[in-house]
C-alpha cells in the first residue's frame, strides 16, 4: 500500500492564469526517499503545497495509506501525517526548539501552566530516537541553518508525520552539515517515514533517493529508479538537450560541459564549482561585495585563474595570450561595457565587427561593401542609431550598450558570458537582449548569466545560484519568484 | 534577428570623412606656417623682404628646388610613417632619432663592404632596416615581456644608440683619409640613382609615397590593420576579443624601427654618399611633428613632410639671402605642431571658417 | 582662409620684388662660407676679413657671409643651398674638408666657382685651392715649445702636448709630424702626448684633457681645436704652464700663457686670391701650396709672454725661423 498517492492533479492560478499542474502524478512508498525534480516552473513546489494541504487542487485525487483524502488546510494534512519541512523556517525564533515542538500541543501542569520541563523531555526523547543532534533547549534564533533545519524536521516528526516533504533542504548547508542531514534522513527512512525530496542537486538526489519523479510543464514526465540514473541522464530528464547517451536523445548538440569552474578561487576564499553546459542558462546572482565581479573576471579571462581551475570544453584556460583561440568562441557582455566592450575612440563599425573580422577574406574586407552591409544589418537588428563611421563614443550611452550587445550576441558563440545584461537598456532593448539570450540557448550555446538583479535570473536562468561570501548556493526558482530577493541575497535563509 | 524597420530617426548631419579632416588640418597648418613665417620675418630679420623671398620665392624659383624639397621630405615621411604605425598600435615610440642614425650607419657599413651595384644597394637597404629594427627591439621586448613603458624605453635605447654610432663613426669606422668625420664612401653604383640633376632627387620620394599608400591601405582596408587600431585604443578589449595581442605588443614597434632604418639608409645612399657623424640631425624628432600635423593619417604624411621640408629649405634660403638666424624655422615648426594638435582650437577655427558661430 | 593665404602670398611677393633683386646676375657676387663659427676662430675671422677687403676693392662686387655651424653633416646641404639660391658666382671658404664637398656641388652647378684656402684639390676646373704647409707651421711652434720646456724645467721630462679636436689628414700628415720634428730638432729625446677632444667647440673637455697632459709632464701644449682651444689656455693658466698657438693672434687669449703664435697669413692670402679671381685671373683648376718661404707661414713675436722669454732662447728660435725660411729643414710639398 502506498503511503501517499497523487493522481491527475490539476491546479491553475487564476490570478496569473498559469496552469501550474496539468495532470501530475506522484506515488510515495513507505520507507522511501522519493525525489521530485523538474526545471523552473515545472510545478514541483505547487505539487508539494497541494500534498501539504496548503493548496487545493482543481482536479485529481490524493490518498494516504490508500484512503482518499481532501485537505482543506495545512492542519488537515498534518493530521493525516504529512509534514512539511519548508525551505524557510516557520519556527518561532524567540522560542526554544522544545517550545516550538510543543506549540499547539503544549503539555500542561495542571490546567493552565505550560510544563516546560516536560516539553524538553519529550523533545529530547524524540531527538535521541532518531539521532537528532539539535539541543532541544536551544533557542531557535541561536541555531545555525543546519540546526534550524533539524529542528524543523524534528517538529514534523513530533507531529507524527509519516510523510516528510523536504523542500531544498541542503540549499544553505555546508557539505558536512548536508552529510549529517542525509544520515538523519536515512534513519527516518529506515523507521518507515516516506520522504518527498525536492532538490536541484543531482548528486544529492542520486546519493539519497530511491526513486525520482520528473515533472515538466505541470505533468509527470517519468518516474524512474534512482539506480538507473547518473548525473547526465538525470539532467537530461530535467532539461533535454539531447544526447546524454540516453534513449531518444535526438537533438544534434551535446549537453557537454562548456565552461567549468573547478575549485576556482576568489577573494571569498572558498573554491567555486560550477559547470555551464551547452543549451542551458546558468544564472549567478549576488549583491555587490560578494565577488560577482571576480567571477566575471575569471570567466571572461581578465584575471588569471589558478592552475587547473578553469576549463573551456575541457581545455584549461590560462588567462593570457594562450587562450586567444578559445576566446574567439566566447561572447562576453561585460558589466563594464565601456572599458571592456568597446574601443571607444575607434569607429563604431570597427567595434561592431571586431568579433567577426577573421570571417572576412582579405579581399572582401578591403572591398568594404560586405563589412559595411553586415554592420548596418547588425545595427538595424539591434536598433543602434548613429553614424557607424564615427567613433563609438559619439553614440549615445544607450546605443553604445546596444552596440556591445549586438556584437556579442550575434552569431553562434559556444559560450556566452552575460554580466548584468540589462544594465543601461530601456525596457524594449532589455526584452530584445533577453529574447536573444534565450534564442542562443536554443541554438545550443552555454550561457553564464551574472547579475546583481535576481529578476534577470528569474526570467532567464535554468539553474540559479547565489554567490554569497564566496560560495555558490543553488536557488530554486520559486525562491526567485517569491520576491524574497534581498533575504536570499544577504544569506538569511532561515 | 528581427529587423526593426522604418523607425530610424533622421540622423545628425554627417561630419566630414577622415580624409577631408586631414586635408583641412594640413591646409590650416600650411596657412598657419605661412603666417608665422611672415611674423618671423618682420620680427627677427632686419630685411623682412628678403626673408620672405627666401621662404616664398627661392624654394620654388629654381628648377631643381622643388625636386630637392621632395627629396628632403622623403626620409621625414618614411620616419613619420614608421612612428605612425607604432602610435596607432598605442605604443609611443620616441626612439626614431637613434633608429634612423643606426640605420644610416649600418647602411654605410654594408654599402661600402658589399660588391658595388644593385647588390650593394640592396645590402645597404636591408642593413639599414635591420639597424633601425635593432634599436627598436629592446623597447619592443620590454613591452612584450614586461609591459614596460615604451615611451621611456625607446627613448633611452635611442640615446644609447646615438652615442654609440657617434663613437663608431668617429672611431673604428672612420674614414681617416677624409677630413670630415664620416665613414668610407659608399661606391657610386650602390647609391640611390639621381633622377634630376642638379637636384638631389632620387626615387626615395616614390618609396615614401608607396609606403604612405601601403600604410593607409593596411590601416583602413585590412583586418589586421583594424585589429591593430582597436588594440591601440583599448588593449584589454582587444585581448578579450581574441586578437593576437602578443604580436601586437612588439611588432609595430620593430616595424617602425625598420622604417626609420630605411630612412637612414636613404640618407646615406643619397647625396651624402655615406654616413656622416651627426647625420640624423633631429630628423627623427621632426618626423614625430610630421605625424602630429598629419593628424595621424597615413595619406596626409607625405604632405606634412613636404611642409616641413619647405620650412627647412625656406629657412636656409632666408639665412643665405637675408640675416635670419638659421634655426629660426624651428620656432615656426614648433608652433605649427602645437596648433595642429590643439584639436579644440582647430575645430573652432574650422567653425569660424565655415561661417558659423565661434 | 584660402583668401587670406592668397593675400599673404601676394604681399610677400610684392615685398620681395620691392627689394630690387633682379634675376640677372652681376659677375661678382661672393659667398663666404664659414664651416663653423667665425667669432673665436682666427682662421675664419681672417677668411672673412680677407674676402671683405678683396670685395671692397672691386667696384660692383658684393659679399655675403654664411656660417655653417659646427655640425659637419649639414655643410653639404648648406653649400647646396648656396649654389641653388642662384645668388652667387664665387664661393670662398677655408677648411681641408671643403674641397671634397665643393666638388660634389660643382658637379651639379657648373656656373659656380670655388676658392678654398687651407685645402687641396687639383684638377677640378671650377675649384682653386691653396694649401698652407702646416708642417712648417707645426715645426715652428714645436721648436719653440721644446725650448720653453727645457728652459722652464731643466732636466725634466722631454714631453710636449698636442690636443686636437679630431684627427684629419692635414693634422696627421702635416701638423703633427711638423710639430714633432720641431721638438726633436731641439732635442731628439722629445716625445709627444696626444689627446683628442672630439669636436671643435667643447672648451671644458679640452681643459680637462689639457690638465691630464700637463700632469704627464708636459710644460707646453699646442691646441688644434678651434674654439675649444680656449679651454687648453685656461688649463695652462691655472697650472702655470704654457700654450703655443696656431693661426692667429692668440696672445690676447692668455697674455701670460701663450708663449708663441705661428701664423698663417690667411687674410693676406684670401684677399690676394679672391681679388685675383674676381679680376679674372685663370687660377681655377690649380692647387697651390704656400709656406714659410713665401711668407704665408710665419711667427708673430708680438706677445708679452714671448717677449718675456730669455733672450738667448728667443735668439735661438729666431735663427730657426730664418733657417726654415731658407728651407732648413726642407718641408717642401709637391702634392697632398
Amino acid at each position: 500500500m502506498q503511503l501517499l498517492a497523487c493522481s491527475g492533479i490539476h491546479k491553475r492560478f487564476p490570478s496569473t492564469g498559469t496552469q501550474a499542474l496539468a495532470g501530475a502524478d506522484f506515488f510515495l512508498e513507505k520507507g522511501e526517499v522519493h525525489a521530485l525534480v523538474g526545471e523552473n516552473g515545472a510545478g514541483k513546489s505547487t505539487l508539494a503545497r497541494v500534498v501539504c494541504g496548503l493548496l487545493e487542487p482543481d482536479a485529481g485525487t490524493l490518498s494516504v495509506d490508500g484512503r482518499p483524502v481532501r485537505f482543506r488546510s495545512h492542519r488537515d494534512a498534518e493530521r493525516s501525517g504529512i509534514g512539511l519541512v519548508p525551505q524557510h523556517s516557520m519556527l518561532a525564533p524567540g522560542l526554544t526548539v522544545a517550545e516550538n515542538l510543543a506549540l499547539g500541543h503544549e503539555p500542561r501542569r495542571g490546567l493552565a501552566f505550560f510544563d516546560g520541563r516536560r516539553a524538553v523531555y519529550e523533545a529530547a526523547m524524540l531527538a535521541d530516537r532518531f539521532g537528532f543532534s539539535v539541543p532541544p533547549d536551544a533557542r531557535v534564533s541561536d541555531l545555525g541553518p543546519s540546526g534550524r533545519r533539524e529542528a524543523e524536521i524534528l517538529r514534523a516528526v513530533a507531529r507524527g508525520s509519516r510523510v516528510l516533504v523536504l523542500d531544498e533542504p541542503t540549499s544553505i548547508l555546508s557539505e558536512e552539515e548536508s552529510s549529517r542531514l542525509f544520515a538523519l534522513i536515512r534513519r527516518l527512512k529506515d523507521a518507515g517515514t516516506g520522504i518527498v525530496y525536492i532538490s536541484h542537486r543531482a548528486r544529492e538526489i542520486l546519493e539519497l533517493a530511491d526513486r525520482v519523479t520528473v515533472l515538466r510543464d505541470g505533468r509527470t514526465l517519468a518516474t524512474v529508479g534512482a539506480r538507473q540514473l547518473d548525473e547526465c541522464s538525470l539532467a537530461e530528464l530535467i532539461i533535454p538537450t539531447g544526447a546524454c547517451a540516453s534513449e531518444g536523445g535526438s537533438r544534434g548538440s551535446a549537453a557537454e560541459p562548456v565552461l567549468e569552474f573547478r575549485g576556482a578561487m576568489t577573494a571569498g576564499g572558498a573554491g567555486l564549482d560550477l559547470t555551464v553546459r551547452s543549451g542551458e542558462i546558468v544564472g549567478v546572482a549576488a549583491l555587490e561585495g560578494n565577488s560577482l565581479d571576480e567571477l566575471e573576471d575569471l570567466a571572461a579571462g581578465v584575471t588569471v585563474p589558478g592552475a587547473r581551475q578553469l576549463f573551456l570544453r575541457g581545455r584549461e584556460l590560462h588567462g593570457d595570450g594562450r587562450d586567444a583561440a578559445a576566446r574567439r568562441e566566447v561572447a562576453y557582455l561585460p558589466t563594464d561595457r565601456e572599458g571592456r566592450g568597446l574601443s571607444a575612440r575607434s569607429p563604431a563599425r570597427d567595434n561592431l565587427l571586431a568579433s567577426r573580422l577573421r570571417g572576412y577574406s582579405p579581399r572582401a574586407y578591403a572591398g568594404r561593401k560586405r563589412p559595411r552591409e553586415d554592420a548596418a544589418g547588425l545595427a538595424a537588428a539591434f536598433g543602434i542609431r548613429g553614424d557607424l563611421s564615427r567613433p563609438a563614443d559619439a553614440l549615445s550611452g544607450g546605443n553604445r550598450q546596444r552596440l556591445v550587445a549586438a556584437r556579442e550576441l550575434d552569431g553562434r558563440p559556444g559560450l556566452v558570458i552575460a554580466a548584468n545584461p540589462a544594465q543601461g537598456l530601456d525596457p524594449a532593448a532589455r526584452a530584445s537582449v533577453f529574447r536573444r539570450l534565450l534564442e542562443l540557448r536554443e541554438q545550443g550555446s552555454a550561457v553564464l548569466l551574472l547579475s546583481q538583479d535576481p529578476l534577470d535570473l528569474a526570467e532567464l536562468a535554468d539553474r540559479s545560484f547565489i554567490l554569497y561570501r564566496g560560495r555558490l548556493s543553488p536557488i530554486p526558482p520559486e525562491g526567485l519568484q517569491e520576491g524574497r530577493l534581498s533575504s536570499l541575497l544577504t544569506g538569511a535563509f532561515a | 534577428m528581427k529587423r526593426e524597420t522604418g523607425d530610424l530617426e533622421p540622423l545628425a548631419p554627417v561630419p566630414p570623412s577622415r580624409n577631408v579632416e586631414a586635408l583641412r588640418r594640413l591646409g590650416l597648418s600650411a596657412g598657419l606656417s605661412a603666417l608665422l613665417v611672415a611674423v618671423l620675418a618682420f620680427l627677427a630679420s632686419s630685411d623682412p623682404g628678403s626673408t620672405l623671398a627666401g621662404f616664398f620665392l627661392s624654394p620654388f624659383r629654381a628648377r631643381n628646388a622643388v625636386p630637392s624639397m621632395l627629396e628632403a621630405a622623403a626620409p621625414l615621411a618614411i620616419c613619420a610613417l614608421g612612428a605612425l604605425l607604432a602610435f596607432k598600435a598605442g605604443h609611443f615610440s620616441l626612439g626614431g632619432e637613434g633608429q634612423l642614425y643606426a640605420g644610416a650607419f649600418m647602411a654605410a657599413a654594408a654599402g661600402a663592404a658589399v660588391v658595388p651595384g644593385p647588390a650593394g644597394f640592396l645590402a645597404a637597404v636591408l642593413a639599414g632596416m635591420a639597424g633601425g629594427a635593432l634599436v627598436a627591439a629592446p623597447a619592443a621586448a620590454g613591452k612584450r615581456w614586461a609591459d614596460a613603458d615604451v615611451l621611456l624605453t625607446s627613448f633611452l635605447v635611442s640615446q644609447v644608440a646615438l652615442y654609440t654610432v657617434d663613437w663608431a663613426i668617429g672611431g673604428p669606422f672612420r674614414d681617416t683619409g677624409n677630413n670630415l668625420v664620416a665613414m668610407p664612401a659608399i661606391p657610386a653604383p650602390s647609391l640611390l640613382p639621381r633622377i634630376m640633376s642638379p637636384s638631389t632627387l632620387t626615387p626615395a620620394p616614390l618609396v615614401a609615397l608607396a609606403l604612405a599608400v601601403g600604410l593607409w591601405f593596411f590601416m583602413s582596408r585590412t583586418r589586421e590593420g583594424t585589429m591593430l587600431s582597436l588594440y591601440g585604443r583599448n588593449p584589454l578589449f582587444a585581448r578579450l576579443q581574441g586578437f593576437p595581442v602578443g604580436t601586437l605588443s612588439w611588432l609595430p614597434i620593430v616595424a617602425g624601427g625598420a622604417a626609420h632604418g630605411l630612412a637612414g639608409a636613404f640618407l646615406a645612399l643619397g647625396s651624402n654618399g655615406t654616413a656622416v657623424r651627426g647625420m640624423s640631425g633631429g630628423l627623427g624628432w621632426s618626423a614625430i611633428g610630421v605625424t602630429l600635423i598629419a593628424g595621424n593619417e597615413p595619406l596626409a604624411v607625405p604632405f606634412a613632410a613636404l611642409l616641413f621640408a619647405w620650412l627647412d629649405l625656406g629657412a636656409r634660403q632666408a639665412a643665405i639671402i637675408s640675416d635670419l638666424p638659421p634655426d629660426a624655422a624651428m620656432i615656426v615648426k614648433a608652433l605649427v605642431i602645437m596648433a595642429a594638435t590643439a584639436r579644440p582650437l582647430l575645430r573652432r577655427l574650422g567653425g569660424i571658417m565655415r561661417g558659423g558661430r565661434p | 582662409m584660402k583668401r587670406t593665404l592668397v593675400a599673404l602670398a601676394a604681399v610677400a611677393a610684392l615685398l620681395a620684388s620691392c627689394q630690387g633683386r633682379t634675376p640677372a646676375r652681376d659677375l661678382a657676387s661672393v659667398a663666404v662660407f664659414v664651416p663653423g663659427v667665425a667669432s673665436g676662430s682666427p682662421i675664419y675671422e681672417m677668411l672673412v676679413a680677407g674676402a671683405e677687403k678683396a670685395v671692397a676693392g672691386i667696384p660692383g662686387a658684393r659679399l655675403k657671409v654664411i656660417e655653417g655651424g659646427y655640425d659637419q653633416s649639414t655643410w653639404l646641404d648648406k653649400l647646396r643651398d648656396i649654389a641653388a639660391s642662384g645668388e652667387f658666382d664665387l664661393l670662398v671658404t677655408s677648411n681641408p674638408a671643403l674641397p671634397e664637398l665643393c666638388a660634389k656641388i660643382a658637379a651639379d652647378w657648373p656656373e659656380l666657382r670655388f676658392f678654398i684656402a687651407d685645402g687641396y684639390l687639383e684638377g677640378n676646373p671650377a675649384i682653386h685651392t691653396v694649401l698652407y704647409n702646416q708642417a712648417e707651421q707645426g715645426y715652428l711652434v714645436g721648436y719653440l715649445a721644446a725650448l720653453v720646456t727645457m728652459d722652464r724645467n731643466p732636466g725634466g721630462p722631454l714631453v710636449a702636448g698636442l690636443v686636437a679636436a679630431q684627427r684629419y689628414p692635414t693634422l696627421d700628415r702635416l701638423i703633427q709630424p711638423g710639430f714633432e720634428a720641431g721638438l726633436k730638432a731641439v732635442d731628439p729625446g722629445f716625445r709627444l702626448e696626444y689627446r683628442e677632444i672630439g669636436n671643435w667647440y667643447d672648451a671644458n673637455k679640452a681643459a680637462e684633457l689639457a690638465r691630464s697632459v700637463f700632469d704627464a709632464g708636459a710644460r707646453v701644449i699646442l691646441p688644434i681645436a678651434g674654439g675649444a682651444g680656449l679651454g687648453v689656455v685656461s688649463a695652462a693658466t691655472e697650472l702655470d704652464r704654457s700654450v703655443v698657438w696656431f693661426d692667429g693672434a692668440g696672445y690676447q687669449l692668455g697674455p701670460d700663457t701663450v708663449v708663441g703664435c705661428a701664423t698663417l697669413a690667411q687674410d693676406r692670402l684670401v684677399e690676394e686670391r679672391v681679388k685675383a679671381l674676381l679680376e679674372g685671373k685663370r687660377l681655377f683648376g690649380t692647387a697651390d701650396i704656400v709656406g714659410a718661404a713665401d711668407g704665408y707661414v710665419g711667427f708673430d713675436p708680438g706677445g708679452p709672454a714671448y717677449a718675456a722669454l730669455p733672450a738667448e732662447l728667443r735668439l735661438r728660435f729666431e735663427t730657426a725661423i730664418q733657417d726654415l725660411r731658407e728651407g732648413k729643414p726642407d718641408f717642401t710639398l709637391t702634392g697632398f
